[in-house]
Protein backbone atom coordinates (compact mmCIF):
# COMPACT_ATOMS: atom_id res chain seq x y z
CA UNK A 1 0.00 0.00 0.00
CA UNK A 2 1.46 3.54 -0.81
CA UNK A 3 0.56 4.86 2.44
CA UNK A 4 0.83 5.09 6.13
CA UNK A 5 -2.22 4.78 8.10
CA UNK A 6 -3.17 6.94 10.43
CA UNK A 7 -6.19 6.48 12.78
CA UNK A 8 -7.17 10.14 14.11
CA UNK A 9 -7.31 13.57 12.59
CA UNK A 10 -10.74 13.23 10.28
CA UNK A 11 -10.35 17.10 10.94
CA UNK A 12 -13.77 17.41 8.80
CA UNK A 13 -16.41 19.92 9.38
CA UNK A 14 -18.86 18.36 7.35
CA UNK A 15 -20.02 15.13 9.62
CA UNK A 16 -22.50 13.66 7.01
CA UNK A 17 -19.80 13.60 4.41
CA UNK A 18 -17.22 12.13 7.03
CA UNK A 19 -19.91 9.53 7.91
CA UNK A 20 -21.12 8.79 4.13
CA UNK A 21 -17.02 8.03 3.70
CA UNK A 22 -16.76 5.77 5.94
CA UNK A 23 -19.72 4.01 5.11
CA UNK A 24 -18.62 3.55 1.81
CA UNK A 25 -15.63 2.05 2.57
CA UNK A 26 -16.61 0.11 5.31
CA UNK A 27 -16.06 -4.20 5.11
CA UNK A 28 -14.76 -3.34 1.85
CA UNK A 29 -11.29 -3.45 2.59
CA UNK A 30 -9.98 -3.10 -1.13
CA UNK A 31 -12.00 0.43 -1.64
CA UNK A 32 -10.38 4.16 -1.24
CA UNK A 33 -12.78 7.03 -0.74
CA UNK A 34 -11.68 10.40 -1.29
CA UNK A 35 -13.00 13.86 0.04
CA UNK A 36 -12.38 15.59 -3.25
CA UNK A 37 -12.58 19.51 -2.84
CA UNK A 38 -14.64 20.87 -5.84
CA UNK A 39 -16.55 18.28 -7.00
CA UNK A 40 -19.98 19.71 -7.18
CA UNK A 41 -20.74 18.62 -10.45
CA UNK A 42 -20.54 14.88 -12.31
CA UNK A 43 -20.34 15.69 -15.66
CA UNK A 44 -17.40 18.00 -14.53
CA UNK A 45 -15.96 14.62 -13.21
CA UNK A 46 -15.74 12.75 -15.65
CA UNK A 47 -11.98 13.24 -15.74
CA UNK A 48 -11.90 11.40 -12.25
CA UNK A 49 -13.63 8.47 -13.90
CA UNK A 50 -11.18 8.77 -16.94
CA UNK A 51 -7.93 9.08 -14.50
CA UNK A 52 -8.63 7.05 -12.00
CA UNK A 53 -9.88 3.57 -14.04
CA UNK A 54 -6.58 3.35 -15.74
CA UNK A 55 -4.65 2.97 -12.61
CA UNK A 56 -3.11 -0.28 -12.31
CA UNK A 57 -5.31 -2.72 -9.42
CA UNK A 58 -8.46 -0.94 -10.42
CA UNK A 59 -11.54 -3.39 -10.16
CA UNK A 60 -13.45 -2.13 -13.28
CA UNK A 61 -15.96 -4.75 -13.04
CA UNK A 62 -17.03 -3.07 -9.57
CA UNK A 63 -18.76 0.22 -9.33
CA UNK A 64 -18.69 2.06 -12.49
CA UNK A 65 -15.80 1.36 -14.11
CA UNK A 66 -14.37 0.96 -11.15
CA UNK A 67 -14.83 4.14 -9.76
CA UNK A 68 -18.30 6.13 -8.04
CA UNK A 69 -18.61 10.11 -7.68
CA UNK A 70 -20.87 11.45 -5.35
CA UNK A 71 -21.24 14.91 -6.22
CA UNK A 72 -23.73 15.80 -3.65
CA UNK A 73 -21.03 14.80 -0.63
CA UNK A 74 -17.63 15.49 -3.02
CA UNK A 75 -16.67 12.18 -2.28
CA UNK A 76 -14.83 9.96 -4.98
CA UNK A 77 -14.96 6.11 -4.50
CA UNK A 78 -12.33 3.66 -6.07
CA UNK A 79 -12.39 0.15 -6.01
CA UNK A 80 -9.34 -2.09 -6.02
CA UNK A 81 -8.65 -5.65 -7.24
CA UNK A 82 -8.49 -7.96 -3.61
CA UNK A 83 -4.69 -9.35 -4.45
CA UNK A 84 -3.33 -5.29 -5.44
CA UNK A 85 -2.67 -2.60 -3.40
CA UNK A 86 -4.55 0.72 -2.58
CA UNK A 87 -2.77 3.20 -4.79
CA UNK A 88 -3.51 6.35 -2.83
CA UNK A 89 -0.46 8.48 -4.06
CA UNK A 90 -2.51 7.08 -7.66
CA UNK A 91 -5.34 7.72 -6.73
CA UNK A 92 -4.14 11.55 -5.92
CA UNK A 93 -2.06 12.06 -8.21
CA UNK A 94 -5.18 11.27 -10.73
CA UNK A 95 -7.68 13.67 -9.13
CA UNK A 96 -5.46 16.56 -9.18
CA UNK A 97 -4.98 15.71 -13.02
CA UNK A 98 -8.88 16.09 -13.23
CA UNK A 99 -9.09 19.78 -11.99
CA UNK A 100 -9.55 18.71 -8.28
CA UNK A 101 -7.73 18.98 -4.49
CA UNK A 102 -7.88 15.95 -2.56
CA UNK A 103 -8.20 16.59 0.87
CA UNK A 104 -8.62 13.43 2.74
CA UNK A 105 -8.68 9.82 2.10
CA UNK A 106 -10.95 6.66 3.85
CA UNK A 107 -10.02 3.14 3.73
CA UNK A 108 -11.22 0.28 6.03
CA UNK A 109 -8.97 -1.81 7.93
CA UNK A 110 -10.06 -5.55 7.95
CA UNK A 111 -7.87 -6.19 11.26
CA UNK A 112 -9.19 -3.52 13.12
CA UNK A 113 -12.29 -3.04 11.74
CA UNK A 114 -12.09 0.58 11.87
CA UNK A 115 -12.13 3.58 9.03
CA UNK A 116 -8.99 5.58 9.12
CA UNK A 117 -7.61 8.33 7.57
CA UNK A 118 -4.88 7.78 4.96
CA UNK A 119 -2.08 10.35 3.70
CA UNK A 120 -0.50 9.59 0.57
CA UNK A 121 2.96 9.02 0.59
CA UNK A 122 3.64 12.70 -1.12
CA UNK A 123 2.30 14.63 1.46
CA UNK A 124 3.87 13.27 4.51
CA UNK B 1 -17.82 34.63 -30.50
CA UNK B 2 -19.48 34.29 -33.80
CA UNK B 3 -19.89 37.16 -36.00
CA UNK B 4 -21.63 37.28 -39.38
CA UNK B 5 -20.62 40.09 -42.19
CA UNK B 6 -23.06 40.58 -44.69
CA UNK B 7 -21.34 42.36 -47.79
CA UNK B 8 -22.08 43.49 -50.47
CA UNK B 9 -24.80 45.08 -52.86
CA UNK B 10 -27.92 44.76 -55.24
CA UNK B 11 -29.23 46.45 -58.19
CA UNK B 12 -27.07 49.08 -58.19
CA UNK B 13 -27.56 49.94 -54.48
CA UNK B 14 -24.27 51.12 -52.91
CA UNK B 15 -25.17 49.47 -49.10
CA UNK B 16 -23.26 47.68 -46.95
CA UNK B 17 -25.40 44.90 -45.40
CA UNK B 18 -23.32 44.05 -42.03
CA UNK B 19 -25.33 42.29 -39.44
CA UNK B 20 -23.75 41.16 -35.81
CA UNK B 21 -25.18 37.56 -34.79
CA UNK B 22 -26.37 36.46 -31.46
CA UNK B 23 -22.82 36.45 -29.54
CA UNK B 24 -21.43 33.72 -27.87
CA UNK B 25 -18.60 34.02 -25.79
CA UNK B 26 -18.50 30.50 -24.06
CA UNK B 27 -15.86 28.27 -25.24
CA UNK B 28 -16.12 24.46 -26.40
CA UNK B 29 -17.41 21.63 -25.76
CA UNK B 30 -18.86 22.70 -22.46
CA UNK B 31 -17.90 25.21 -20.04
CA UNK B 32 -16.56 23.00 -17.70
CA UNK B 33 -15.73 19.96 -19.84
CA UNK B 34 -12.89 18.57 -20.50
CA UNK B 35 -10.57 19.78 -17.71
CA UNK B 36 -8.86 16.92 -17.23
CA UNK B 37 -5.59 16.57 -18.99
CA UNK B 38 -5.02 15.16 -22.04
CA UNK B 39 -9.03 15.68 -22.15
CA UNK B 40 -9.97 16.28 -25.69
CA UNK B 41 -13.46 16.43 -27.68
CA UNK B 42 -15.94 17.72 -30.03
CA UNK B 43 -19.15 18.80 -30.84
CA UNK B 44 -21.25 18.91 -33.71
CA UNK B 45 -23.98 21.53 -33.55
CA UNK B 46 -26.83 22.78 -35.89
CA UNK B 47 -27.72 26.47 -35.78
CA UNK B 48 -31.02 28.00 -37.66
CA UNK B 49 -30.84 31.72 -37.65
CA UNK B 50 -34.19 33.66 -38.54
CA UNK B 51 -34.75 37.71 -38.63
CA UNK B 52 -37.75 39.02 -39.83
CA UNK B 53 -36.92 42.59 -40.18
CA UNK B 54 -34.60 45.12 -42.26
CA UNK B 55 -33.98 47.74 -39.55
CA UNK B 56 -31.97 51.22 -40.19
CA UNK B 57 -30.77 52.13 -36.31
CA UNK B 58 -33.84 51.41 -34.39
CA UNK B 59 -36.73 51.61 -36.89
CA UNK B 60 -37.92 48.87 -39.37
CA UNK B 61 -37.20 49.99 -43.06
CA UNK B 62 -39.02 46.75 -44.22
CA UNK B 63 -41.07 44.65 -42.32
CA UNK B 64 -41.58 41.26 -43.80
CA UNK B 65 -37.60 41.27 -45.27
CA UNK B 66 -36.25 38.26 -43.59
CA UNK B 67 -33.27 36.44 -43.57
CA UNK B 68 -32.81 32.69 -42.37
CA UNK B 69 -29.21 31.28 -41.63
CA UNK B 70 -28.72 27.57 -41.07
CA UNK B 71 -25.39 26.22 -40.11
CA UNK B 72 -23.75 23.29 -38.78
CA UNK B 73 -20.35 24.18 -36.27
CA UNK B 74 -17.73 21.54 -36.41
CA UNK B 75 -16.18 22.29 -32.48
CA UNK B 76 -13.29 20.56 -31.21
CA UNK B 77 -10.91 21.02 -27.91
CA UNK B 78 -7.65 19.90 -26.59
CA UNK B 79 -6.76 20.01 -22.68
CA UNK B 80 -3.18 20.04 -21.92
CA UNK B 81 -3.80 19.93 -18.26
CA UNK B 82 -6.06 21.98 -16.33
CA UNK B 83 -4.83 25.28 -17.03
CA UNK B 84 -4.27 25.16 -20.55
CA UNK B 85 -6.68 24.35 -23.82
CA UNK B 86 -7.20 24.74 -27.47
CA UNK B 87 -10.16 25.21 -28.62
CA UNK B 88 -10.98 25.65 -32.53
CA UNK B 89 -14.29 26.33 -34.19
CA UNK B 90 -15.34 25.50 -38.20
CA UNK B 91 -19.09 26.79 -39.38
CA UNK B 92 -20.51 25.75 -42.79
CA UNK B 93 -23.34 27.07 -44.12
CA UNK B 94 -25.89 24.64 -45.24
CA UNK B 95 -27.83 27.20 -46.54
CA UNK B 96 -28.48 31.14 -45.97
CA UNK B 97 -31.15 33.45 -47.67
CA UNK B 98 -31.91 36.61 -47.03
CA UNK B 99 -34.62 39.73 -48.65
CA UNK B 100 -33.09 42.95 -49.37
CA UNK B 101 -34.37 45.87 -51.36
CA UNK B 102 -33.56 46.35 -54.98
CA UNK B 103 -32.79 49.36 -56.65
CA UNK B 104 -36.72 50.22 -57.31
CA UNK B 105 -37.36 49.02 -53.61
CA UNK B 106 -38.28 45.63 -54.74
CA UNK B 107 -37.60 42.78 -52.33
CA UNK B 108 -34.19 40.73 -54.43
CA UNK B 109 -33.52 37.50 -52.37
CA UNK B 110 -29.58 36.34 -52.06
CA UNK B 111 -28.12 33.53 -50.90
CA UNK B 112 -24.87 32.11 -49.54
CA UNK B 113 -23.14 28.34 -48.48
CA UNK B 114 -20.27 26.88 -47.95
CA UNK B 115 -17.40 27.35 -45.20
CA UNK B 116 -16.73 29.99 -42.93
CA UNK B 117 -14.21 31.44 -40.84
CA UNK B 118 -11.75 29.56 -38.94
CA UNK B 119 -11.60 30.67 -34.79
CA UNK B 120 -8.46 29.33 -32.82
CA UNK B 121 -8.69 30.12 -28.74
CA UNK B 122 -6.30 29.45 -26.32
CA UNK B 123 -8.34 29.64 -23.46
CA UNK B 124 -6.15 29.67 -20.25
CA UNK B 125 -7.77 28.47 -16.85
CA UNK B 126 -6.94 29.06 -12.86
CA UNK B 127 -9.34 26.52 -11.65
CA UNK B 128 -10.52 26.85 -7.32
CA UNK B 129 -12.00 24.49 -5.50
CA UNK B 130 -13.35 25.58 -1.99
CA UNK B 131 -15.88 23.69 -0.34
CA UNK B 132 -18.81 22.66 -2.19
CA UNK B 133 -18.09 24.95 -4.60
CA UNK B 134 -15.60 25.09 -7.86
CA UNK B 135 -14.77 27.49 -10.59
CA UNK B 136 -12.27 29.18 -12.96
CA UNK B 137 -11.16 32.58 -14.38
CA UNK B 138 -10.48 32.24 -18.11
CA UNK B 139 -8.46 34.13 -20.48
CA UNK B 140 -8.76 33.70 -24.41
CA UNK B 141 -6.74 35.12 -26.57
CA UNK B 142 -8.31 33.99 -30.02
CA UNK B 143 -7.43 34.31 -33.46
CA UNK B 144 -10.20 34.32 -36.86
CA UNK B 145 -8.37 32.76 -39.58
CA UNK B 146 -10.15 33.62 -42.81
CA UNK B 147 -11.05 30.31 -44.92
CA UNK B 148 -14.83 31.26 -46.61
CA UNK B 149 -14.83 32.21 -49.81
CA UNK B 150 -15.75 35.83 -51.45
CA UNK B 151 -18.49 34.19 -54.49
CA UNK B 152 -21.47 36.38 -54.36
CA UNK B 153 -23.11 38.92 -53.33
CA UNK B 154 -23.98 37.36 -49.98
CA UNK B 155 -21.35 36.38 -47.84
CA UNK B 156 -22.57 35.10 -44.05
CA UNK B 157 -18.65 35.07 -42.94
CA UNK B 158 -16.40 37.84 -43.62
CA UNK B 159 -13.25 36.70 -44.36
CA UNK B 160 -10.97 38.66 -42.96
CA UNK B 161 -8.11 37.96 -40.13
CA UNK B 162 -9.12 38.88 -36.72
CA UNK B 163 -7.83 39.10 -32.95
CA UNK B 164 -9.65 38.97 -29.88
CA UNK B 165 -9.25 38.39 -26.01
CA UNK B 166 -12.06 37.73 -23.62
CA UNK B 167 -12.04 37.25 -20.00
CA UNK B 168 -14.52 34.88 -18.15
CA UNK B 169 -15.34 33.63 -14.36
CA UNK B 170 -17.55 30.88 -13.75
CA UNK B 171 -18.61 29.36 -10.59
CA UNK B 172 -20.87 25.80 -9.76
CA UNK B 173 -21.98 24.46 -6.93
CA UNK B 174 -24.45 20.81 -6.65
CA UNK B 175 -27.14 22.82 -7.50
CA UNK B 176 -26.68 26.31 -9.32
CA UNK B 177 -24.09 27.70 -11.99
CA UNK B 178 -23.13 31.26 -12.92
CA UNK B 179 -20.78 32.46 -15.84
CA UNK B 180 -19.60 35.39 -17.29
CA UNK B 181 -17.40 36.64 -19.89
CA UNK B 182 -16.34 39.97 -21.77
CA UNK B 183 -14.31 39.88 -24.60
CA UNK B 184 -13.72 42.42 -27.89
CA UNK B 185 -12.26 41.63 -31.27
CA UNK B 186 -10.37 43.79 -33.75
CA UNK B 187 -10.50 42.98 -37.50
CA UNK B 188 -9.20 43.36 -40.25
CA UNK B 189 -10.21 47.03 -42.11
CA UNK B 190 -12.82 47.80 -42.68
CA UNK B 191 -14.46 45.55 -40.20
CA UNK B 192 -15.40 47.35 -37.33
CA UNK B 193 -14.32 46.53 -33.61
CA UNK B 194 -17.03 44.63 -31.37
CA UNK B 195 -17.75 44.23 -28.01
CA UNK B 196 -19.39 41.24 -26.09
CA UNK B 197 -20.33 40.48 -22.60
CA UNK B 198 -22.39 37.30 -21.55
CA UNK B 199 -24.25 36.30 -18.73
CA UNK B 200 -25.55 32.10 -18.04
CA UNK B 201 -27.33 31.18 -15.12
CA UNK B 202 -27.76 27.28 -14.58
CA UNK B 203 -29.63 25.64 -12.24
CA UNK B 204 -28.67 21.93 -11.75
CA UNK B 205 -32.23 20.03 -12.11
CA UNK B 206 -30.25 16.62 -11.86
CA UNK B 207 -26.82 15.31 -11.63
CA UNK B 208 -26.88 14.79 -15.17
CA UNK B 209 -29.19 17.71 -16.52
CA UNK B 210 -28.75 21.68 -16.00
CA UNK B 211 -31.23 24.35 -17.27
CA UNK B 212 -30.31 27.83 -18.20
CA UNK B 213 -30.93 31.45 -18.56
CA UNK B 214 -28.28 32.80 -21.22
CA UNK B 215 -27.58 36.12 -21.93
CA UNK B 216 -25.50 37.71 -24.52
CA UNK B 217 -24.54 41.44 -25.14
CA UNK B 218 -23.26 42.66 -28.49
CA UNK B 219 -22.19 46.04 -30.08
CA UNK B 220 -19.53 47.63 -32.22
CA UNK B 221 -18.39 50.94 -33.14
CA UNK B 222 -20.71 51.48 -35.92
CA UNK B 223 -23.04 51.62 -32.79
CA UNK B 224 -24.82 48.60 -33.47
CA UNK B 225 -26.14 46.86 -29.98
CA UNK B 226 -27.68 43.48 -29.99
CA UNK B 227 -29.38 42.04 -26.77
CA UNK B 228 -30.20 37.90 -26.89
CA UNK B 229 -31.40 36.24 -24.23
CA UNK B 230 -33.19 32.46 -23.56
CA UNK B 231 -32.63 29.08 -22.26
CA UNK B 232 -30.86 26.54 -22.65
CA UNK B 233 -30.66 22.46 -21.59
CA UNK B 234 -27.38 20.46 -20.96
CA UNK B 235 -28.27 16.84 -20.59
CA UNK B 236 -25.44 14.51 -20.03
CA UNK B 237 -26.61 11.25 -22.30
CA UNK B 238 -23.23 9.38 -20.74
CA UNK B 239 -19.90 10.04 -19.66
CA UNK B 240 -19.13 10.75 -23.31
CA UNK B 241 -21.80 11.63 -25.20
CA UNK B 242 -23.32 15.11 -24.21
CA UNK B 243 -26.51 17.11 -25.70
CA UNK B 244 -27.40 20.63 -26.04
CA UNK B 245 -30.28 22.71 -27.15
CA UNK B 246 -30.18 26.45 -26.71
CA UNK B 247 -33.30 29.11 -27.97
CA UNK B 248 -32.19 32.91 -28.04
CA UNK B 249 -34.45 35.90 -28.98
CA UNK B 250 -33.20 39.22 -30.31
CA UNK B 251 -35.18 41.37 -27.56
CA UNK B 252 -32.85 44.92 -28.69
CA UNK B 253 -31.57 44.63 -32.25
CA UNK B 254 -30.14 47.52 -33.23
CA UNK B 255 -28.38 48.25 -35.99
CA UNK B 256 -26.26 50.92 -37.74
CA UNK B 257 -27.85 54.07 -38.79
CA UNK B 258 -26.44 54.24 -42.12
CA UNK B 259 -27.63 51.19 -43.96
CA UNK B 260 -30.32 48.43 -43.60
CA UNK B 261 -29.46 45.48 -41.63
CA UNK B 262 -31.71 42.28 -40.24
CA UNK B 263 -32.72 42.18 -36.93
CA UNK B 264 -35.54 41.47 -34.30
CA UNK B 265 -33.75 37.65 -35.11
CA UNK B 266 -34.54 33.82 -33.19
CA UNK B 267 -31.53 31.43 -32.97
CA UNK B 268 -32.82 27.83 -32.18
CA UNK B 269 -29.36 25.40 -31.70
CA UNK B 270 -28.82 21.86 -30.93
CA UNK B 271 -25.25 20.11 -30.51
CA UNK B 272 -24.30 16.95 -29.75
CA UNK B 273 -20.55 16.69 -28.21
CA UNK B 274 -18.31 14.20 -27.58
CA UNK B 275 -15.63 13.97 -24.84
CA UNK B 276 -12.94 11.80 -24.12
Amino acid sequence: MAAQARSTEVGDSSELRDQAAKEMVENHPNYLAVYTKGLVCSSCGIGLRIHSSKLEGVDKSQLTNGVDLDVKKQLVLVAFKPDAAIDVDGVREAIYNAGYDPVHYYIWTQMDGIVQTVYPVSEK
Amino acid sequence: MRRLIFRGCCGGLALGFIALSLVNADQPIMNMMPRWDGGYGFQVRAEHVHRSDLKQGKDAVGRGFTEDLTQLHLESVYTWDRSIRLTAKLPYVAEARREVLGAVGQKVVQRDDGIGDLTLALPLKYYFNLDARTGSWTLAPQLRIPLGKEDDEFEVWDGVWGGGLSLGYETETYHWFFATSAGFWIFEQPEPAEWTYSLDLGWNAREDMQILWESDLSWDDENKFFLSAGPALYWRWNDKTHIRIEWKHDFVSRVTSDRPDHGNGDRFSAGVGFVF
